[in-house]
């Protein structure tokens, strides 16, 4: 039986009993050498895990088990050349469908008139962004948006020519619904182009964009006129304090002046054969955003 | 089994304490990265200045004009409508009372409380008739003009407030511009329809003087 220091307070087993230490085992405690070899190798070991650990990054949670290494998605940076970019594929894409309409033969000699001049503008619209896009650094896209082209352009032409497929029927009036097509896009590159007042950060650029989108909502005024007439199709109801109601055809009139100052809200689309319940195919056209930009690096072939 | 005692309590402290400092280096949760840690990004970051939202002191003279431009087209409409044109003037009347009252929301007490006598002046005598078609014709060079000035305000405006305003006015002001042709009789003249010819206006040569409260 060791003896114990009288000070030190012998420690109970669970049973109440008095533990005995081994036998041939030194005084209870840690001697000086021991506390000093003890902290020693606690310091070399505290030294060899810093070594170990050095590569990692501060706050990056670790891992567990064999999972690949997480790709970070790439940064795409959307700047005055990014948005000119886009500008320029939305001008095409518009000179596309329009293109469209004039193969499809539907509308009169006047209406026919009507959109090929728009194409001309839209070509030079098409020019200047180009120019512009080069002014801020970028390189110029000479394509359709390919955004627009998957999910807006097909559903417009598949409620005007119909789709059997798909259960579709063909429009009761292509030619009117082509004029709200016009108006639609027309309306929608207005708004695009007023958008950027506040997104570009080069005034010269807000200017001469803002200017393509002056000419952009006079096409778009002029479509309206022709859809519903002169004096009617003027002035919205709205800007007198009245309501815009649909015709009797189910359509809401287009106007030239459709509300008291520029929207930047969808254009909303209402085109196609009326469906049992007397409404038609309603899209609504939304100005380019993150999905629909042309960034930097997307290339097209424009042969 | 050993008794715990002080220098076992002061020995497992002292090696936790080690650990602690040692590992705290790998495990730091901090934003602060340690010092002489290479702090550079991996990527360019791209710029984070943005344009003032408020108009600047250079966008306020800019804003007045616009104010003073707009209630002067204000005044001329109602002049039609007093003169007994009802088709096209009242409506256009109440559009750029709308217009000058949104202008006078950005420049609060700075906003000009008198319509720019120039541009009143050089349209008041063919603009106040009750005929529509030489009324038309008349507000067609009156908003194109506004069209081609605002448009040009845009490259010297740096504050969003006032540039969103604008940009906004400038598109239904566009839109009457082709609704005035097509009343003039010039619905299939594609030039008049789509094309501004018409020169800005400039704050030098406006007559609008003064800061004023009201609108």
């Amino acid at each position: 039986m060791v003896q114990r220091d009288p000070n030190t307070p012998a420690a109970k087993t669970p049973a109440g009993e008095t533990p005995t230490a081994p036998a041939g085992s030194g005084p209870a405690g840690l001697g000086r050498r021991q506390l000093l070899q003890t902290g020693g190798l606690t310091i070399a070991l505290g030294a060899v895990l810093a070594a170990c650990g050095s590569s990692s990054e501060a706050g990056e949670p670790g891992r567990v088990g064999y999972a690949p290494a997480a790709t970070p998605l790439p940064q795409l940076t959307v700047d005055d050349a990014v948005r000119m970019r886009t500008a320029t594929s939305i001008e095409y894409t518009i000179i596309d469908m329009y293109g469209r309409i004039t193969e499809s033969g539907a509308l009169n000699e006047t209406d026919q008139r009507f959109v090929d001049r728009l194409v001309q503008d839209h070509q030079a619209a098409a020019d200047v962004t180009a120019r512009l896009t080069i002014g801020a650094g970028g390189e110029p896209y000479g394509c359709v948006n390919s955004w627009y082209m998957t999910r807006v352009v097909p559903p417009i032409f598949e409620h005007i020519d119909g789709n059997e497929a798909a259960g579709i029927p063909p429009s009761d009036n292509p030619a009117r619904d082509m004029i709200a097509v016009v108006n639609a896009m027309e309306s929608m590159a207005a708004s695009m182009y007023q958008g950027m007042v506040e997104t570009l950060t080069s005034p010269q650029l807000r200017a001469e964009g803002m200017a393509i989108g002056a000419q952009s909502a006079r096409h778009a005024a002029a479509a309206a006129i022709r859809s519903t007439g002169a004096p009617e199709g003027y002035f919205s109801p709205v800007l007198t304090g009245g309501a815009v109601a649909p015709g009797e055809d189910g359509l809401i009139p287009l106007y030239a002046i459709p509300s008291q100052f520029g929207s930047l809200a969808p254009v909303q689309l209402v085109i196609g054969a009326p469906n049992e319940a007397g409404s038609r195919f309603t899209m609504p056209i939304e100005t380019p955003a993150a999905n629909s930009f042309v960034y930097a690096g997307e290339t097209c072939d424009t042969a | 089994m050993e008794n715990p005692t002080r220098r076992r309590v002061l020995a497992a402290g002292f090696a936790g304490t080690a650990f602690g400092l040692l590992g705290g280096r790998v495990a730091s949760a901090g934003t602060t990265p340690p010092a002489g840690e290479d702090t550079a990004p991996t990527t360019a970051a791209p710029t984070t200045t943005l344009p003032p939202l408020q108009p600047t002191l250079e966008d306020v003279p800019l804003l007045m004009f616009a104010h003073g431009l707009e209630l002067a087209a204000r005044d001329l409409y109602r002049d039609a409508v007093a003169a007994g044109a009802t088709e096209l003037a009242p409506v256009l009347q109440s559009q750029h009372q709308a217009f000058a009252d949104i202008l006078l929301g950005i420049l609060g007490t700075r906003g000009v409380s008198t319509p720019d006598q120039d541009f009143y002046e050089q349209f008041a005598a063919a603009i106040g008739v009750a005929d529509a078609g030489p009324l038309a014709a008349a507000a067609f060079d009156l908003e194109s003009a506004l069209v081609a000035t605002h448009t040009e305000s845009l490259r010297q405006l740096q504050g969003l407030n006032g540039t969103r305003v604008i940009g906004s006015i400038i598109t239904p002001e566009a839109q009457a511009c082709t609704v005035l042709a097509d009343a003039a009789g010039n619905g299939d003249d594609f030039t008049a329809l789509f094309e501004n010819d018409a020169a800005p206006l400039s704050p030098s040569s406006s007559a609008t003087s003064g800061a004023g409260s009201g609108g």
